[in-house]
């Protein structure tokens, strides 16, 4: 007889709960299969503890093969940046002026020119919108497109994207500079996790890399602590070879050596390779350089680059901020990395998100500043195949709010995802076994793509 | 609304605990020789359902006579045929227009949905009474028109029929006639295959409350609990697919029935007879092993139990020293006394509450308190709280409280240490806990209210999640939605739970809404309506006068500016007419005129070359003689413009907050009195119970309070009960409760085996039978009536051999994970692996105090207080965070055993290989480090350089030294003779010794207990 057929449509086959988690399940199992097939764990059989499809979800074209997202912590006015009132009244206006860009039509703040003169690189979202307006909750919800629950913490971009693309065989495959914040990886678990730079990179200079870095260690000592290791830790035997941790341990120590005495590696965090055409198109601040790191990364074959440039809380006095550090440091480093990609031959595979965790208040308050907004706020999203040089969905007059239909950061997510070939519909099973999309509620965004 | 009326005849309690233990209303669980002998395609072999008439029978025809139930056969039916699934038609958003509910338990709803609703895209009727024939129920089902769920049934089939009869009976929904669903019996009870390929059908017979029974086969949803050992088909027949032992699981109506099956890994005829059982937990163990074929792996060596010991009770590496002594002792129950030494160490009382921190979420970024004090703000209470809440359970532990009692000071958590504390006595004692220097001890207080502070439980429903985590290891939060899939909970049953947790809450001020009683006994002036006036006066104050000082200074240089102004002009017009006077008649001596109309010497002798121009001096005097005039009125603020005054409201209210705050903080620290707020849970407004099951479920749908209802228990008439809490509580601690002893010897249990009898650990549902019910069984129960003894059930564990088998498998039991046939490996967790990297590497004089001063360690109170806000690269965050969280510590956010993470990853190994703190912590030169003593160990004191070649005896110490402050072990002589020679083929034995543990701290050895 046949046994068990696939005959409901939930009728998922489930292995048994007992082995998830201890074994076969989130953790290990996973990883060796993507190990063993030199491939993402996307390959993965349908099993527990394995991705789920749901019925409908399917593989997507990838247009982008590599992701950059940028964080603007703190929560960025759109006002004064890239969704200017002119003719809102002065309680809101604002003190920027806008300025044409290179594409007809499109105006940004005065005091972002170098971007003004690459707006067909990227297309500007107007008239985001979400509610909640702290920051910690606001970063959750932007930065893994799903609205934060109690009960479930949801992986950053960076996770999913590591476990759905994997990385190259010496190099991390998702790489924070400075820090990934307040970002986990949520249910994914720690193994999806970034390589935290820890600082940034100072121009012209390698740049040391928590743990890749070889301080006062040749390559020599790293061969020879590897035959070390191999030579002493032979307790277990062949059972060694049985045991799923004690294997999945062994294979990390394989690519760990691989990664410590790779040049590749090291080398795709040394700028001072550089060449000037490259280097000179970024300012000399932190985040120029993170931006510029980002584009090598990229192109030494990192899948996800998060890179952070804080400083937008402007409760007071907005506008001298904006005008004398955040804006120029944010055009520098911005536009550097949209030409590099493209000097590079990358921005057409590399997929760029730029967003703070919420908008600010379109009143100004009295003292000059402004305060958060999660009703209306701007994103940016450029590359990977996302059509550059339009502005997508609106504000109303005063900046108040979405103009007509709210775009979602979910809606967004879904886009970026979409970009890499990522279905988000594609679900997975919590350590817990409860199935959750990758976002829950986002549309793909059709005028991006 | 069905389990709350039939309370008394059947109790659920039972039958859950029934469900739970895999014995069903009492019935033993079948022996191996009283299982069904199977044979390929059997009949059912048991007689006892025999006779009933099955869904096919009564309804082969659709001439019978016999009249379908929507409850009993048409819901169950559309289950099974999977329109209520996932991703059909029970999906949120349903599908083509057709919503079912998930896992089909809503029945007003689905019937609704059957019957009534024409809205959906077909634009037709889902059920036609007037042709029922032509209702799209039937024709869709049996893809008689375009149906995208393919067909479910054939035209004519049986379950054609039986929707047909059932829509010719007028599609009547009956959730009232049919009674309560009392429970599920499957035949046979158990399955023990004798090959791989044999199959047997299952018997499903459902009991309902008014005596019916029910031959449901046909209409039961089956699951395979691991489809490697059974699959299931629709139809209940379950077949074998390899070796090992499971569960099939079969779902009808509200029954969730787990029946075991089995394929022995051995011939059991010839399975060992000689194994030893020296404690009840063995035999438990021991007779699910020969049942299964598995031969367990021998006990293991007296370093290995050391290590493994040590590191699950307490936490912590055992010293070289003490590994040396214990090889050494000759006693025959060495290692029942080490278990008994061990137990009353610090590092158990350190680690288990550790665990019990992670079990009830004890996280200082969720512990803000802004809800524990008036105008409390920004100020962050969090490491205070977690802090106390640490030393809190660790007192408990430290002393071996009885389990229910700690339980009890969490879940009762008050503010006041009594119910008619003044206000005063109760904000004193309060300030000593906060107060900077030599704080109270939080720890004697009779109970610990934090558990309820947390930002995430502020609402009842995630209270209501909590709870049943972290004190029943039961997930519910299925049920907020839907039926849960695995366990007998719905969505009545969630919110008749959730009831329990509204009205628990931090309530500041006295005589507000919401507070139980104002205390009478007050006996001070000192209220929370003071102390906060109190606070608010003196903020007010400080910045009040801090604006009028500056507004004061602003008006003073306004004056002088103005005077300057006015002297100016003054001086223009005088110096036009001291230049028009002839320069000798003023006189050249004399001080400025009284009345100031005349200029001062100076002046004026310079003012006479110098034309028009007043100097400098002139201005001075006359701003002086300005002043003179006007006699000086006291100054007064400027009056603010409209734009200056409502900047300065908004200035002032971020300045009184401020300064409140810095108050609050200054009162902390001196240990004075604080308006804190009180934590009170009073009855919430409930009606009265409903002797109506269709009445009490009509409460679910309006937005009229639930009656509180047990998980899996009774109604509560809150009325009776002055904290609703108690009732909770009693509940929970009783000797019969079905979860709250299992779910902690199960996360003990977990602890010890690297997994639960029930796995996941804290997920006990119906479905998710336990591995060993007799087992669970036992230590639940003795968990219970030995006062729940914490201790006692460590003992009982740690002393048999099922916890200290070897790792060493055999052909039998290598693939077991489940049955604890061996030692299974597990990785460290992220504090052992922490504090066993900082102990490997430290001096050997402050070796023994890791064993002792626990505190500052990762197992420590530090560990919560330091490292779980930073642990996410957060601001702070240092060497110690970072390996916490790569290393999986959990962040204790969400209601899950599984935020702690213990599977290797790379950047693990990357740490360990390569980390500079890692690095750095081997080769400190603070002398913190054995390293920097290893020149001392070689020489002897002897005058040498590190080039000076070492004695071999020496170097032989060293790396047994090395050996057992990482291995735990004495090095082989295998192993001695290779690290000889590797540390003299270095240029020093400083160098080589650092190579060795550097190496040695980077072996699976060192980074697993096994």
């Amino acid at each position: 007889m046949k046994s068990n057929p696939p005959f409901y449509c939930d009728g998922v086959p489930r292995r048994d709960f007992l082995r998830i988690g201890a074994l076969t399940g989130f953790g290990v199992g996973l990883t060796l299969e993507s190990f063993l097939a030199g491939k993402a764990a996307s390959a993965s059989p349908n099993v527990a503890g394995g991705p789920l499809y749901a019925g409908e979800a399917k593989a997507l074209p990838a247009k982008a093969k590599a992701a950059i997202f940028i964080r603007l912590g703190g929560g960025p006015s759109h006002m004064d940046t890239f969704d200017l009132k002119p003719d809102a009244p002065d309680t809101h206006r604002g003190e920027f002026h806008p300025i044409a860009t290179n594409v007809d039509g499109i105006q940004i703040s005065e005091h972002l020119p170098k971007l003004a003169k690459c707006a067909d690189k990227y297309a500007i979202l107007r008239g985001v919108s979400h509610t909640l307006a702290a920051h910690e909750l606001g970063s959750l919800y932007m930065g893994t497109g799903n609205r934060p629950i109690a009960s479930l913490s949801f992986p950053s971009f960076g996770a999913v994207v590591s476990k759905e693309l994997g990385s190259e065989r010496e190099l991390p495959g998702f790489v924070a500079v400075p820090s990934q914040g307040s970002n986990s990886t949520g249910y994914l678990g720690v193994e999806y996790g970034p390589f935290e730079t820890g600082a940034s990179p100072v121009a012209g200079k390698p740049m040391e890399v928590r743990g890749l870095a070889l301080r006062g260690v040749t390559l020599t000592d790293v061969d020879r602590r590897q035959n070390m290791v191999e030579k002493y830790d032979t307790a277990f035997g062949d059972f060694a070879n049985e045991d799923k941790i004690l294997s999945g341990m062994n294979q990390f120590g394989q690519k760990a050596y691989q990664m410590m005495r790779s040049t590749k590696a090291r080398e795709a965090f040394d700028l001072s390779h550089e060449p000037g055409s490259i280097s000179g198109l970024f300012g000399s601040t932190p985040f120029s350089q993170s931006c510029l790191l980002a584009s090598r990364l990229v192109e030494s074959g990192v899948r996800f680059v998060t890179v952070q440039l804080g400083g937008w809380d402007t409760h007071s006095d907005n506008f001298a901020a904006l005008k004398n550090t955040r804006l120029p440091d944010l055009d520098a480093g911005l536009s550097g990395l949209l030409l590099a990609l493209e000097a590079k031959g990358l921005l057409a595979t590399t997929a760029v998100y730029v967003t703070g965790e919420f908008g600010r208040t379109p009143k100004i308050n009295p003292r000059a500043g402004r305060d958060h907004y999660p009703r209306a706020m701007f994103c940016l999203l450029a590359g990977g195949g996302i059509r550059g040089g339009q502005v997508v969905g609106a504000s109303d007059a005063k900046g108040e709010g979405p103009k007509d239909k709210a775009i979602t950061p979910d809606d967004i997510a879904a886009t970026f995802y979409g970009q890499l070939g990522i279905d988000v519909r594609k679900e997975y099973l919590t350590p817990s076994g409860r199935p959750v999309m990758i976002v829950r509620n986002g549309e793909v965004i059709r005028d991006l793509v | 609304m069905l389990r709350s009326n039939g309370m008394t005849r059947v109790p659920p309690l039972l039958f859950a605990l029934a469900m739970l233990t895999g014995s069903v209303s009492g019935a033993p669980l079948a022996t191996v020789s009283t299982v069904a002998t199977v044979v390929s395609k059997s009949p059912v072999s048991d007689g006892k359902g025999v006779g009933k008439k099955t869904p096919s029978d009564r309804f082969r025809s659709e001439e019978t006579n016999d009249d379908p139930s929507f409850r009993r056969h048409v819901l169950p039916l559309m289950s099974r045929l999977g329109c209520s699934g996932r991703e059909c038609h029970g999906s949120f958003q349903g599908r083509g227009g057709f919503q079912l509910s998930l896992f089909g338990y809503d029945f007003d709803k689905d019937h609704t949905q059957i019957t009534k609703d024409d809205q959906g895209d077909e634009g037709g009727v889902r059920v036609s009474l007037e042709d029922p024939a032509q209702s799209l129920l039937l024709k869709k089902g049996a893809a008689l028109i375009s149906h995208k769920g393919k067909e479910r049934f054939a035209k004519n089939s049986w379950e054609y029929n039986l929707l047909l009869k059932w829509i010719r009976g007028g599609a009547k929904i009956d959730v009232t006639e049919t009674g309560e669903f009392e429970r599920l019996e499957v035949f046979p009870k158990e399955i023990a295959f004798q090959k791989e390929g044999e199959s047997i059908q299952l018997k499903v017979l459902a009991h309902w409350k008014d005596g019916t029974v029910e031959d449901i086969t046909e209409i039961t949803r089956f699951r395979s609990n691991d489809d490697a050992v059974a699959a299931v088909s629709e139809t209940g027949r379950v077949l074998s697919k390899g070796k090992g032992d499971s569960h099939v699981v079969a779902f009808y109506d509200n029954g969730v029935l787990p029946v075991p099956v089995m394929l022995a890994i051995s011939d059991v005829s010839k399975y060992p007879k000689n194994i030893a059982a020296p404690t009840k937990v063995d035999e438990w163990v021991n007779a699910k092993l020969r049942k299964a074929g598995i031969v367990p792996a021998g006990v293991c060596t007296d370093a290995e139990f050391l290590r493994r010991a040590s590191l699950d009770v307490t936490g912590t590496l055992p010293t070289p020293v003490e590994i040396e002594a214990f090889l050494a002792d000759a006693r025959t129950d060495k290692r029942r006394l080490k278990i008994e030494e061990l137990l009353g160490r610090p590092g158990y009382a350190a680690w288990w509450t550790t665990k019990l921190c992670d079990f009830t979420g004890n996280n200082p970024v969720l512990l803000r308190g802004n809800n524990l004090i008036a105008n409390g703000g920004q100020y962050n209470f969090g490491p205070q709280l977690a802090r106390q809440w640490f030393d809190w359970i660790y007192a408990r532990v430290d002393q071996n409280k009885p389990y229910d009692e700690l339980a009890t000071g969490i879940v009762l958590g008050a503010m006041r240490s009594r119910p008619d504390q003044p206000y005063e006595e109760y904000v004193r004692e309060m300030a000593g806990y906060f107060r900077t220097g030599d704080p109270a001890d939080f720890g004697a207080r009779e109970t610990m209210p934090w558990f309820w502070a947390r930002q995430n439980v502020a609402k009842a429903e995630d209270k209501a999640l909590a709870f049943a985590h972290t004190f029943l290891g039961v997930r519910i939060e299925c049920a907020q939605c839907h039926k849960h899939p695995f366990d007998q909970w719905t969505k009545q049953d969630f919110a008749q739970f959730q009831a329990f947790f509204t009205t628990i809450g931090f309530r500041q001020g006295e005589g507000k809404k919401g507070v139980v009683a104002p205390v009478k006994t007050e006996t001070s002036g000192m209220t929370y309506e003071v102390i906060r006036e109190e606070i608010r006066r003196e903020a007010k104050e400080k910045v009040d006068a801090e604006y009028l000082a500056k507004d004061l200074k602003r008006a003073k240089e306004a004056r002088e500016a103005q005077l300057k102004e006015d002297a100016l002009k003054q001086a223009q017009t005088d110096s036009v007419t001291v230049a028009q006077t002839p320069a000798p008649q003023v006189p050249s001596n004399t001080s400025p005129s009284p009345d100031g109309s005349s200029l001062g010497p100076g002046a004026a002798s310079e003012a006479v070359p110098g034309g028009i121009a007043p100097s400098a001096s002139a201005q001075t005097a006359a701003v002086a003689a300005v002043a003179a005039e006007k006699p000086e009125k006291p100054l007064e603020p400027l009056p603010l413009t409209d734009g200056e005054k409502s900047r300065r409201e908004a200035d002032l209210k971020v300045a009184y907050q401020r300064a409140t705050e810095l108050i609050l903080s200054e009162r902390i620290k001196k240990g004075q009195p604080l308006p804190w707020a009180d934590l009170t849970a009073q009855t919430p407004q409930s009606p009265k119970p409903s002797k109506n099951p269709a009445a009490s479920a009509a409460v679910s749908g309006g937005n009229r309070v639930m009656t509180p209802k047990l998980l899996g228990g009774e109604q509560v008439m809150l009325e009776t009960f002055a904290d609703v809490r108690k009732p909770l509580m009693e509940w929970l601690r009783a000797q019969d409760n079905p979860y709250f002893a299992r779910a902690w010897v199960n996360r003990v249990w977990a602890n010890y085996f690297g997994r639960g009898i029930v796995e996941p650990a804290d997920d006990l549902n119906l479905a998710n039978a336990p591995s060993n019910a007799e087992l669970f069984d036992y230590l639940s129960k003795g968990f219970a009536s030995h006062g729940f003894d914490m201790k006692w059930l460590h003992r009982e564990i740690l002393t048999s051999d099922a916890y200290q088998r070897s790792w060493k498998t055999n052909n039998t039991n290598k693939l077991d994970e489940k049955n604890f046939s061996h030692a299974m490996i597990r990785r460290l967790p992220a504090e052992l692996v922490h504090d066993a990297i900082m102990m490997a590497t430290d001096t050997q004089e402050r070796l023994a105090q890791y064993a002792v001063n626990v505190h500052e360690r990762a197992i420590g109170a530090a560990g919560t207080t330091n490292y779980i806000a930073t642990m996410k690269g957060g601001k702070g965050a240092g060497a110690d965070s970072y390996a916490l969280n790569i290393f999986g510590k959990p962040a204790r956010q969400t209601n899950c055993d599984c935020e702690r993470v213990t599977d290797p990853t790379l950047l693990q190994t990357i740490y360990t290989r390569n980390d500079p703190s890692l690095l750095a912590r081997i080769d400190s030169k603070r002398g913190t480090a054995w390293i920097e003593s290893v020149l001392g160990i070689v020489t002897q004191g002897k005058a040498a350089t590190p080039a000076t070649p070492p004695d071999p005896a020496k170097v032989e110490q060293l790396i047994r030294e090395i050996y057992l402050r990482t291995l735990s072990r004495p090095p082989s002589v295998e192993e001695t003779a290779m690290a000889r020679g590797d540390i003299l083929a270095n240029p020093s034995s400083v160098d080589g010794s650092r190579e060795l543990l550097w190496t040695l701290l980077n072996t699976r050895e060192f980074l697993v207990n096994h």
